[in-house]
């Protein structure tokens, strides 16, 4: 079995790191699955940050989250920290971590 | 869970809508349980209370109407990991509920951290069934849980991406609409086990009841809306019935229903972006083809009203089968999303009484010695008390990525639980005997309940009379009691499926329920009930659970309590009686199979516009129902009648497997058969584990090339090729029933009781249609 863990999307916040909650998600296990319940009045599409700084928009979700909706879930495949950013324009200073634990 | 546990985990309590009438009625205590709790999700300490805890009853009263509020909510629950031992709070979507039809709160039991079943309802045969249903779910909580272009250009399917840092994103389900597993925050009420109408506001399964809406803080359908026209309806209904028409509903139900829905189409998110839906995926045009075609409409959003006979069979009456007294169940049922739903926890126990208990209690009154147990929850002192039993298996999420259980994490399965917790302890009393209801309300594994072990021990105490042990004697089946001879406590050796002696293993898969009379010892102790839980008998891996423990301790009963003897055994009502070959109208075959990746009955996937069975009121039939699956033994079942089963074959077991007169010869399909079957006093069941296939693979010597093999095996052999190619023969489980398809027409569904599967396709839309009509030709 495999927990679910929900990254609240909260309105009226600075980008970072409050725009996430919880930020960092921690206890995440490779097994589990996360998912963005988005509670602004606008989208947003966290998207994967990745080494060379560019981003993997379709990494956790196909397409953007509308306001008061939720993402589709995802399940990391490996440990390590999951840096996220969403890859909307003007959204580039809302940033999250996924801290992704080996197990399953 | 410790009490700790219980305070910690009372994170937000969402109002149902009668109880947001309560709270602006200035009601305090309705004011308290209102307040949203926020707590985030985290890991958490794991329980460790083990008392057995009873669900809190909705009962029928002496006007012989169930009445009750069943309100769908979701809220965060502890849930232990199975594979890495750790607790976690999650959102959870379960029933909680209270009786009668008026505002107010719902029991608080449901409130407190433990994950408890639905409140269990308690009705009698002849009653009418009055449950104002809410779905309250928060659809924030929850990834993706509404339809998501269920008729449009995108799958619609659930989706869960896998990926690692750096690495590529994918979805590894291939399956598609409407087999698959979408819109879980969606669902209905099925009454499992109730025998009556599968229509309008009866047994309907094919309703889909979307979460109620939430716009600017406000709910839409409102609570005023609400309570004014289900006042309404339950009073048309009680004097009238369950409607025919849609337009029979309260004219306001119909308005209130039209503008949600419209409003729903409208402003709908869609693949990201904010309504309207688009055309093909909106609600209210499907609706209004269907009331059209005078059928009901099956889109209803935020709360819906079951009503419902639950007939009596007898002197005057019309039916040709009445409602069986016993113990029943009602879970979500909305294709695409029964497994989570149940995995969840919408599930809970339906009794309805009837003779049968009368006769069980009666006896049990008969000795002063024991009606000497007080028990102040239910302010009586007889010993023969009853425990409801609800096993579940407990999950926030289902392993949608890796459907065969195949791919980087196989996940470990989740263990079963009775009543919200692990192996719960239950209290008696020396030499007691207490009635267990047991429901297996999992959405995957069977439970094959084995024998007792002293605890401590590893050597079994069951058939071995000179050993203390808590003992059992079954005597219902699906809420159906058996006959006489099949209860026969005196018949030591079993009588298979036929019936169940004393100690005698059986086999409780999802969906099946079972009546235990449970007899403690003389000397005090704790034994453990033992099951192997699985998809399937024989060579599947199952896994070892405790179920639950027994403790032996307080006054001994003297003179003890026996089981009831065979004499004091009620006597099943006429409508129960077997149906004989000659009664029997029409034949069929039904074939399931796990055509990786495809769930099939009859080679087909469910297809949610065809009617895949057609059957006359009135008529008897036998059916043959097998599996070619060799590692899985798919439940059957089929809503609002029960069947008889007159034959098994079981090609696994060992007396098929051997040689001798049993031996299913994989080169002589003529001997797949079973050798010995029950000649009279068949057992009732509305759900059975059609037993697994058996695969042999031939000697070379034979053929290894399938035109080469034997023309009377061919069609259930395979080859493979390469340097060394082999033939396997599959030689088919099955079971044949028979069932009178009476008193109800309308459509409803058969399926497999593993609810992935069912969600995956593996059902069929039948239905029984009128053997009479009104044209005359003179």
């Amino acid at each position: 079995m495999a927990f679910q863990w929900k990254i609240t999307i909260k309105p009226n916040v600075p980008p970072s790191p409050q725009k996430f909650t919880p930020n960092p998600l921690p206890n995440v296990l490779v097994s589990d699955e996360v998912f963005w319940s988005n509670d602004d009045t606008q989208a947003h599409w966290p998207g994967l940050k990745k080494d060379d700084g560019t981003i993997d928009t379709k990494f956790f979700m196909p397409n953007q989250i509308a306001p008061n909706s939720t993402s589709n879930a995802f399940r990391p495949s490996g440990p390590g920290n999951l840096n996220y950013v969403c890859s909307l324009p003007g959204h580039e200073k809302e940033t999250g971590t996924i801290q992704v634990g080996s197990g399953s | 869970m410790t009490r700790r546990n219980h305070e910690s985990n009372v994170q937000r309590h969402k109002p149902n809508p009668l109880r947001l009438l309560a709270a602006t009625c200035g009601l305090l205590l309705a004011m308290l349980v209102l307040v949203p709790l926020s707590q985030a999700q985290q890991v958490v300490p794991c329980p460790t209370a083990t008392d057995l805890l009873t669900v809190p009853e909705i009962t029928s009263g002496d006007d012989h109407h169930l009445r009750g509020v069943l309100t769908l909510t979701d809220g965060l629950r502890t849930l232990w990991d199975t594979g890495s031992s750790r607790c976690a709070s999650q959102y959870m979507r379960y029933f909680a509920g209270h009786s009668g039809l008026q505002p107010g709160p719902d029991d608080p039991a449901f409130a407190k951290g433990d994950l408890l079943p639905g409140p269990t309802f308690r009705a009698k045969v002849g009653d009418l069934v009055e449950i104002a249903f809410f779905n309250q779910v928060n659809t924030q909580d929850f990834p993706n849980s509404l339809d998501r272009g269920e008729y449009g250009t995108q799958s619609g399917c659930d989706i869960t991406n896998v990926g690692k840092k750096g690495g590529p994103s994918q979805n590894a389900n291939g399956d598609s609409m409407p087999n698959c597993l979408h819109g879980s925050s969606t669902a209905n009420v099925h009454f499992h086990g109730t025998h009556t109408t599968p229509s309008t506001t009866g047994d309907n399964v094919l309703l889909f009841v979307r979460p109620v809406l939430r716009t600017n803080g406000k709910l839409k359908p409102s609570n005023e809306e609400v309570n004014a026209s289900f006042g309404a309806f339950f009073q048309q209904c009680e004097q009238s019935g369950p409607p025919r028409l849609w337009t029979d509903m309260p004219k306001s139900w119909q308005t209130s229903q039209h503008d949600a829905i419209t409003w729903y189409d409208q402003n709908t998110p869609y693949q990201g972006n904010p309504g309207p839906l688009p055309e093909s995926a909106q609600l209210w045009p499907v609706n209004q083809q269907e009331i059209d075609q005078h059928l009901w409409p099956q889109y209803q959003i935020g709360a819906f009203p079951y009503c419902f006979p639950l007939p009596a069979w007898g002197f005057g009456s019309k039916l040709k089968m009445g409602q069986s007294p016993g113990t029943h169940w009602y879970h979500a049922h909305k294709h695409g999303s029964t497994a989570l739903n149940v995995a969840n926890g919408m599930v809970g126990a339906f009794i309805i009484e009837g003779d049968y208990d009368t006769a069980l209690r009666t006896f049990y009154k008969s000795n002063p010695a024991w009606n000497t147990c007080k028990d102040p929850q239910s302010n009586s002192d007889n010993c023969f008390q009853e425990k409801v039993l609800v096993i579940q298996q407990l999950s926030s999420t289902l392993n949608l990525t890796n459907p065969q259980g195949q791919g980087p994490h196989t996940l470990p399965i989740p263990v079963l639980s009775i009543n919200g917790r692990r192996s719960p302890v239950i209290k008696m009393r020396p030499n007691q005997v207490q009635i267990w209801r047991f429901v297996n309300g999992a959405n995957r594994d069977a439970a094959l309940f084995q024998n007792f072990v002293p605890q401590g021990s590893q050597t079994s105490c069951s058939h071995q009379s000179a050993k203390p042990c808590v003992h059992w004697n079954q005597t219902a089946q699906d809420g159906v009691e058996f006959a006489p001879a099949n209860y026969d406590p005196g018949n030591a050796a079993g009588t298979g499926y036929k019936g169940q002696a004393q100690d005698a293993s059986f086999n409780l898969a999802p969906g099946n329920r079972a009546d235990l009379l449970v007899q403690a010892p003389a000397t005090p102790g704790k034994y453990e009930l033992k099951v192997q839980a699985g998809l399937c008998r024989f060579d599947c891996n199952p896994q070892e659970e405790t179920l639950v423990t027994v403790s032996v301790e307080g006054a001994t009963i003297s003179p003890g309590m026996p089981f009831v003897p065979i004499q004091n055994f009620p006597n099943m009502p006429p409508f129960l009686n077997d149906i004989s070959a000659s009664d029997i109208y029409n034949h069929r075959d039904l074939v399931f199979h796990d055509n990786v990746p495809k769930l099939e009955i009859n080679g087909k996937q469910f297809n949610d516009h065809v009617i895949n069975q057609a059957m006359l009121l009135n008529s008897s039939e036998e059916w043959k129902i097998s599996n070619l699956d060799a590692t899985k033994e798919h439940p059957f079942h089929i809503h609002i009648n029960p069947f008889q089963i007159t034959e098994v074959f079981q090609p696994q077991s060992t007396s098929a497997k051997k040689g001798g007169n049993c031996y299913a010869d994989p080169l002589k399909p003529e001997t797949w058969k079973t050798c010995s079957n029950p000649t009279q006093n068949f057992v009732w069941w509305d759900t059975f584990a059609i037993p697994a296939s058996r695969q042999d693979a031939l000697p070379t010597s034979v053929c290894t090339q399938l035109d080469k093999c034997p023309a009377n095996i061919q069609k259930y052999t395979a080859c493979t090729t390469g340097n060394a190619p082999t033939c396997t023969v599959t030689i088919p489980g099955y079971f044949k029933m028979r069932t009178r398809f009476v008193d109800f027409t309308g459509q409803y569904v058969l399926h497999c009781h593993i609810l992935t599967h069912e969600d995956r396709g593996m059902m069929e839309l039948i239905e029984v249609v009128p053997d009479t009509t009104l044209y005359s030709h003179h």
